[in-house]
C-alpha cells in the first residue's frame, strides 16, 4: 500500500486531492442519506449560509498564517465594521449607504492596521494574545455603539437582493453571493501564488530572519497582511449583515474559528510559509456539503458542532501522520544506500 | 338501484384515494425555538407533539446553541431546503430572520411566530402567550407587594433584541407610572441575553452597584433562574426580593426556601400546542392569517385572530399562572 502510495505520480499526492477525495466521499455519503434534500441544486443555495461570510475571512487570515501569525479578532472586526456601516446608515436617515459601505470597510482597515501595529512593535508577545485582547475591544466598541440593541432596516437591493437573491445559469439558481466570492478568488490565487509580492509573502513566512537579511521588509508586508485580514473580515460582516438585515454587538461570534479552521484545512499551517487558495476553495467545499448534510441528518446544532470539532482534529493529524511515515521512509531508504555502499 | 350502488362505491374508491394520498404526504412543520437545552422550549415541544398527535402532522425541531440570530437562519435555511411546509419560530431578533423568511414565504411556506414574535413583514400571524400588558402588570404589583410599596428595583431581562420581553418591560415602565407605585424606582434593565452565566454576571452586577437594591423582575425563565442562584450565594435571600416569569420545575427549589416568594408564568405546552394547531390551519387554507378569522386549537377551544399594534396579527393562548411555596408541588414535575 505505502508503495502503491509513494508510487503516485507528485501532483497526485497534494493536499487538494485529498480534499477533492473527502469532497466526493461526503456527497455520496449524504446525497444517499437524504436523496430528496441534498442535491447539488438545493445545496448551492445552501452556499450562501456556510460559503460567503466565511470565506471572506478565511482569505484574509489565509495571508496572516502564512506568515506564521494568527488574528483571532477578525469576527469582532465584523461585528464593529457593520456596526458603523449599520449606525451611519441610519436606517436610511444617515449618510448614503455607499458611504456607509466605504465607512464599513475603513473601520475594518484600522483595526487591522492596530492588529498590526501592536503586533510588530510588540514581537515579544504572542499575536494570539494581542489579537485575543483586541477582540475584546473591538467588540467592547460594538456594545459601547448599539447597546444590547440591533440596528438594520438596510436598502432592499442589500438585504433582499444580495441577501437571498440568485439568478439563473443553465437553469440552476445560483446565488447573487456566491458569484462574489468566486469571482475574487482567482484574483486571490494570482496574486498571492504567482505574483512576486505574493511570493514574497511566502517566503517571508518560511523564515522571518532569512527574509529579513535578504532585503525584505518583513515588518511592512505584515502590516499590509493584518490592514487586508481587516478589511477582508470587513466584507465578512458585510456579507453576513446582508443575510440577517440587522446588526447586534455579537455579529459573527466565533467566526474567527470557523475561518481559521477554513484556512488550515485548505491547507495552510499555523506555523507559517504554507497556505493554498485553491485548498481554501476546497475546503469551503467540503465545510458546505458536511454542515448541511449533518444539519439535514441530526438536526442538532450541539451533534453539528461536535462532528466538526472531531472531523477537524482528524484532518489535521492526517498530514501530520503522513508525514511522519514519509520521514521513517526516508531514514529507512538511507540506511539501505548506506548497508549497500 | 344499480346507479346508487356503483355511487357509493366510486364515492368509497375516492375518499380512499384521497385519504391515501393524505397519508403519504403528511403536513411537515419546521419548529425553530430560541436555544437548544432551555427547559422553557423542551416543554414546548411537548405541546407540538400532542397537536401533532391529535392532527397527525410531521414535526422537526432545533434551536442554535448560543441564542444567536445566525444559528436560527441557518436552521431556518435548512428547513426551506427540506420543503417544510410552515415553520413555527421563537425569534432571538424580530428583525433578523425577516428577510429569510420573507424567503420562506415566497417560496409558500407559511410562517408562525409565537412567544417571541418576528416583525410583521416575515410572518403570517403570531402566537402570544398571553396579553402583554397583563404580564408586564401582574410582575409589577408582585414585586411592589414584596418590597412593601418602595426602595430600588431593577430588571433583568433576556436579550434586547427579544420582542417579547421588550414589550412586557414596556408595560411595567407604564404600570409603575401610576401613583401607587410612586415610592418605587426603577434603576436600570440589564440583559443576561437567556444565558445562564451572562444573567448570573448581570446580576452580580445589579447586586454590587446597588446596595439599596430591594427588588428584581426578570420576566425570562433563564434570567429569573439566575437571579435565583445569585441572590441565594450571596446569602440575600428575603433581602433582594424576587419575581418574574420562572419554569416551576427550575424554581420550586427557590420558592420554597424563601428567595423567591412568588412567580408567574403560563403554560409552555398550550403555547407549543396552540403553534401546532395554527400552523396546520394556516396550511390546510383554513385561515390565511389574517385579524377576523378565527381556528380550532383543540383541547384550548377556538382562537380568535386579532389586528395587532405592530400592523400584524396575533391570537392568544392564556393567562399568567400565580406559583407559590403553597402550590408549587403540584407543578414542579408538569414543566
Amino acid at each position: 500500500m505505502e508503495r502503491a502510495i509513494s508510487r503516485l505520480p507528485r501532483w497526485m499526492k497534494r493536499w487538494e486531492w485529498i480534499l477533492v477525495i473527502l469532497i466526493l466521499v461526503v456527497y455520496a455519503i449524504f446525497s444517499g442519506l437524504q436523496p430528496e434534500n441534498y442535491t447539488f441544486p438545493k445545496l448551492l443555495n445552501q452556499t450562501r449560509v456556510y460559503m460567503v461570510d466565511v470565506g471572506f475571512m478565511a482569505l484574509g487570515i489565509l495571508v496572516v498564517l502564512i506568515l506564521g501569525d494568527i488574528d483571532i479578532s477578525i469576527g469582532a472586526t465584523a461585528a464593529l465594521s457593520a456596526t458603523v456601516m449599520a449606525v451611519t446608515y441610519n436606517q436610511g436617515d444617515g449618510i448614503p449607504f455607499i458611504a456607509a459601505i466605504a465607512l464599513m470597510l475603513l473601520t475594518g482597515a484600522v483595526c487591522g492596521l492596530i492588529n498590526g501595529l501592536l503586533i510588530t512593535r510588540f514581537p515579544e508577545l504572542f499575536p494570539m494574545i494581542i489579537t485575543l485582547s483586541t477582540q475584546t475591544l473591538y467588540r467592547g466598541i460594538a456594545y459601547i455603539i448599539l447597546k444590547d440593541q440591533s440596528a438594520g432596516r438596510f436598502p432592499g437591493w442589500f438585504s433582499k437582493d444580495l441577501g437571498y437573491g440568485s439568478f439563473s445559469l443553465f437553469g440552476l439558481d445560483v446565488p447573487i453571493m456566491l458569484v462574489c466570492i468566486l469571482a475574487v478568488l482567482p484574483v486571490y490565487y494570482i496574486w498571492l501564488h504567482k505574483s512576486a509580492s505574493g511570493r514574497r509573502i511566502f517566503a517571508a513566512g518560511t523564515n522571518l530572519t532569512a527574509s529579513r537579511y535578504s532585503g525584505v521588509q518583513t515588518g511592512r508586508i505584515k502590516m499590509a497582511a493584518f490592514i487586508l485580514n481587516g478589511i477582508m473580515a470587513a466584507l465578512g460582516g458585510f456579507f453576513l449583515t446582508s443575510r440577517t438585515g440587522s446588526v447586534k454587538y455579537t455579529l459573527a461570534t466565533g467566526y474567527e474559528m470557523q475561518a481559521i479552521a477554513i484556512a488550515v484545512l485548505g491547507g495552510a499551517s499555523t506555523s507559517g510559509g504554507r497556505g493554498s487558495v485553491a485548498g481554501l476553495l476546497l475546503a469551503l467545499i467540503l465545510m458546505t456539503g458536511l454542515k448541511n448534510g449533518l444539519m439535514l441528518v441530526y438536526n442538532d446544532a450541539f451533534i453539528l458542532n461536535l462532528s466538526i470539532g472531531l472531523l477537524l482534529i482528524l484532518i489535521v493529524l492526517v498530514p501530520d501522520i503522513a508525514g511522519r511515515i514519509r520521514r521513517q521512509n526516508t531514514v529507512r531508504r538511507q540506511r539501505l544506500t548506506l548497508k549497500k555502499t | 338501484m344499480k346507479k346508487t350502488l356503483s355511487l357509493v362505491l366510486a364515492l368509497v374508491m375516492l375518499l380512499s384515494l384521497a385519504s391515501a394520498v393524505l397519508a403519504e404526504e403528511p403536513i411537515q412543520i419546521g419548529v425553530v425555538y430560541k436555544q437548544t437545552g432551555n427547559p422553557f422550549f423542551e416543554a414546548a415541544v411537548r405541546g407540538f407533539e400532542e397537536a401533532s398527535k391529535e392532527l397527525g402532522f410531521e414535526f422537526i425541531h432545533n434551536g442554535p446553541a448560543d441564542s444567536s440570530n445566525e444559528g436560527q437562519i441557518q436552521i431556518i435555511e435548512g428547513y426551506i431546503q427540506q420543503g417544510v411546509d410552515a415553520i413555527a419560530i421563537s425569534a432571538n431578533d424580530a428583525a433578523g430572520v425577516v428577510s429569510v423568511l420573507q424567503s420562506a414565504l415566497d417560496k409558500g411556506i407559511k410562517v408562525v411566530s409565537w412567544d417571541s414574535k418576528v416583525e410583521p413583514e416575515g410572518r403570517m400571524l403570531n402566537i402570544d402567550p398571553s396579553v402583554a400588558q397583563n404580564i408586564g402588570r401582574v410582575q409589577v404589583e408582585e414585586i411592589a407587594r414584596q418590597i412593601g410599596g418602595e426602595g430600588q428595583i431593577a430588571i433583568l431581562s433576556a436579550a434586547a433584541t427579544m420582542d417579547n420581553q421588550n414589550t412586557w418591560i414596556k408595560y411595567m415602565q407604564e404600570e409603575l407610572e401610576k401613583p401607587e407605585y410612586a415610592k418605587i424606582e426603577l434603576v436600570t434593565i440589564v440583559y443576561g441575553d437567556d444565558l445562564t452565566d451572562k444573567s448570573i454576571q448581570e446580576m452580580q452586577g445589579l447586586i454590587n452597584s446597588y446596595p439599596d437594591l430591594k427588588g428584581v423582575i426578570s420576566p425570562t425563565t433563564v434570567g429569573v433562574a439566575a437571579a435565583a442562584v445569585a441572590i441565594k450565594d450571596n446569602g440575600l435571600s428575603g433581602k433582594i426580593k424576587l419575581t418574574g416569569l420562572g419554569l416551576p420545575s427550575e424554581m420550586a427549589e427557590y420558592l420554597k426556601d424563601g428567595t423567591c416568594e412568588a412567580m408567574f408564568l403560563w403554560n409552555p405546552i398550550d403555547l407549543g400546542y396552540c403553534a401546532g394547531f395554527a400552523s396546520v390551519a394556516l396550511v390546510k387554507g383554513d385561515i390565511t392569517g389574517a385579524a377576523g378569522e378565527s381556528f380550532d386549537s383543540g383541547r384550548l377551544g377556538t382562537k380568535e385572530i386579532m389586528e395587532a399594534s405592530d400592523g400584524g396579527t396575533f391570537t392568544l393562548v392564556g393567562d399568567p399562572f400565580r406559583f407559590t411555596p403553597e402550590n408549587i408541588d403540584d407543578w414542579k414535575e408538569v414543566y
